[in-house]
């Protein structure tokens, strides 16, 4: 199997039989010290992850599942938000006696663009990071 | 020509800071491929950092500032569309793509189908995109040097060019994490600190507000009855801008969509996601540069409607593009103008040292390592590994340097822009349909990038070649100056057709993929892309 990334490392040497076997949790893969060798000996290869998949019960199911929830909750956010975008500009068009109204000092087309959006986009974004990673939790216990 | 002597020791500071801190970093760490090892430990502040520092560029460091002042209302949605990118980047890549553990948007493309040709076909856009993205931040350098010290524009191009290109081909992606991180927060200060000032010397937003609109002062009053500044639309939507495109709707919604869906695609932005600990360490990574950008980009246009009341002169000469290095000079104390202009040319300068940067690794790293080492010499060793990427550095920063020196006439802002739409028509659909469905093919992809990108490159190619953005208001020359409206759906729609109708070709081990994409690390399997 060829090295997708860059640079390509140099070839892994053949690893001491049950050294670098980190099953029994001897070695912790996030360990920075560890060197990359043996970070490779400790992941699955293709074969074995493609195990994992087939062996858990109802895995392929929980999975696609999964993915279901997560892209619904991506799109509803993407669609809040594209709606409060795309509106923008119709409401410009449509109601300019309404966006031209001051408040301090500035227009609410203004207001609404060079600074309340931002904070408008950040909560969105806090509520779907919340979100995914409960589902992602929910997942990971009904698998383990 | 007067010599600005603080600015010109900011941009020498700015300069040797880099190169320091990259250099000490460098001796921390001992190879490339450490830095991403232990880039895993890097926690999402440091790294939102380090993004945000690679993504604040010229554009929007000195571009939206002069843009608002140029055009008005209109320009605020370049900075929305910027910031709201990274919300789609959350939504729909940043946690899969950090688990699926490709290194690089090529890798992605080679990956999710084990069919080499797609890392050539990403290649070929991402150095499009990179050179694209990299000419104007030389406009921006050509100009600051030329603000500062009164010396030609090419020397600033040549120079800033020359520096970036032996910086990048000596030192490598080492340690520039730390250097973009540390570039962001002198940003984030260089373009806060002088509103404040000015806001404290010169009176609130609201006053400011009425003053470039109904009640402007003798110098803008008569740079608008000149014909050289706009009129009362400047602060209304569909303005200059838009009428100066005609179709003012349309233009809007497309300019909206090209910044918005662009910033999933960058190529540059994308590699570091790679450098967070997990799928979710991604997405908070992403929640913090949202924070910090958010907060940068309510500085431009409160820059820009200063501009506009101040230093209305710079409408003459169409020189609003040097805005933030001017106006600091408005101000009655000349210690404090001094002052603040040498720290707004900091700012200017550390924008494009770490934009230009992010780019140079990126462009030389597709050619040394997709190219070269990937593609044409597989069997290449170490050194000659490096040698190639470094040659690649030279090579893409001469070609930078080339383009940068033809920018002087068009917009800062309005080049980025261009990279976005075409990253929105060549990415976006890719990596969407790549990560969410599982019916696409390697040749319903290769489709899509391949159309859209193609498009959206040869519009735009065609309005620079035609005028400076400055379009006859048809139809048909809006949609050639924004083309990203019509090539994203026409990208998602190619890749969707083409799978279907080569659905036996969908990969054996789609399934695999999306396990890898999906699952979180917490069930044990390390899905990384190691091996």
């Amino acid at each position: 199997m060829r090295a997708p990334f860059w640079p390509r490392q140099r070839a892994v040497p053949a690893a001491a039989p049950g050294v670098l076997d980190g099953a029994d949790g001897s070695l912790d893969p996030l360990d920075d010290e560890l060197p990359l060798e043996a970070l490779e000996a400790l992941l699955p290869d293709e074969q074995s992850l493609q195990e994992v998949a087939e062996q858990t019960p109802y895995g392929e199911i929980l999975l696609q599942d999964l993915i279901r929830r997560q892209l619904r909750l991506a799109v509803s956010v993407a669609a809040v938000f594209l709606i409060v975008l795309f509106g923008l500009p119709l409401m410009n068009l449509l109601f300019p006696e309404l966006m031209h109204m001051q408040l301090l000092g500035l227009p609410l087309a203004w207001l609404a663009l060079a600074a309340l959006m931002y904070p408008f986009i950040w909560a969105l974004a806090l509520y779907y990071v919340a979100t995914s990673k409960k589902y992602d939790d929910e997942f990971t216990h009904l698998v383990k | 020509m007067d010599v600005h002597w603080l600015s010109l020791a900011a941009f020498v500071a700015i300069a040797v800071a880099t190169v320091a801190v990259g250099l000490f970093a460098t001796r921390v760490v001992r190879t490339t491929h450490d830095v991403y090892i232990a880039s895993r430990a890097v926690g999402p502040v440091l790294n939102a950092s380090a993004i945000s520092g690679e993504y604040l560029s010229a554009a929007s460091f000195l571009g939206v500032a002069g843009m608002v002042m140029k055009f008005g209302y209109d320009v605020l949605w370049y900075p929305v569309g910027y910031a709201a990118g990274y919300l789609l980047l959350l939504l729909f890549v940043a946690a899969p793509l950090r688990r699926f553990g490709a290194y690089t948007l090529p890798d992605f493309a080679e990956g999710r189908f084990n069919v080499p040709a797609m890392r050539r076909l990403a290649v070929l856009f991402v150095l499009l995109i990179g050179v694209f993205y990299m000419l104007p931040q030389m406009k921006g350098a050509g100009l600051a040097v030329q603000t500062v010290t009164g010396l030609p524009y090419w020397v600033g191009v040549v120079g800033v060019g020359g520096v970036i290109a032996l910086n990048v081909a000596l030192g490598g992606m080492k340690g520039i994490t730390f250097v973009q991180a540390f570039q962001f927060w002198v940003k984030a200060f260089a373009i806060s600190l002088p509103v404040f000032v000015l806001l404290a010397v010169f009176g609130s937003y609201g006053a400011h507000w009425e003053q470039a609109t109904a009640q402007p002062p003798p110098a803008l009053a008569a740079a608008i009855a000149s014909g050289h500044a706009p009129g009362a639309n400047w602060g209304l939507p569909f303005g200059p801008l838009a009428e100066q495109q005609g179709h003012a709707l349309l233009f809007t919604y497309s300019l909206i969509v090209a910044t918005v869906f662009g910033t999933a695609g960058l190529p540059h932005i994308l590699v570091r996601f790679y450098t967070n600990r997990d799928g979710h360490a991604a997405r908070q990574t992403t929640l913090v540069v949202l924070a910090l950008i958010g907060w940068f980009y309510l500085f431009p246009p409160i820059l820009g409607l200063l501009g506009r009341v101040h230093a209305p002169d710079l409408y003459v000469g169409d020189r609003t593009d040097a805005l933030l290095l001017e106006l600091p000079g408005r101000l009655p104390q000349p210690w404090l103008a001094e002052l603040l202009r040498a720290v707004t040319a900091a700012g200017a300068f550390a924008a494009f040292l770490s934009t230009t940067s992010g780019l140079l690794v990126a462009v030389a790293g597709a050619l040394a390592h997709d190219l070269y080492a990937q593609t044409f010499r597989p069997g290449a060793d170490q050194r000659e590994r490096l040698l190639a990427f470094r040659l690649a550095a030279l090579l893409a920063g001469a070609v930078a340097i080339v383009g940068g020196l033809q920018m002087e006439r068009y917009h800062i802002n309005m080049l980025v822009g261009w990279a976005f739409a075409i990253s929105a028509s060549a990415f976006f659909p890719l990596l969407v349909l790549g990560i969410w469905w599982r019916g696409l093919t390697a040749i319903g992809a290769a489709a899509g990038t391949l159309l859209g990108g193609t498009l959206a490159s040869a519009a735009i190619l065609y309005t620079m070649a035609t005028s400076a953005g400055e379009q006859p208001a048809t139809l048909l020359a809006t949609l050639l100056a924004q083309p990203a409206i019509w090539t994203i759906p026409v990208a998602f729609g190619t890749t969707v057709v083409v799978s279907l109708l080569t659905r036996e070709r969908v990969p054996p081990d789609v399934n695999l993929k999306m396990l890898r994409l999906h699952a979180p690390e917490a069930l044990g399997l390390r899905t990384s892309y190691l091996q």
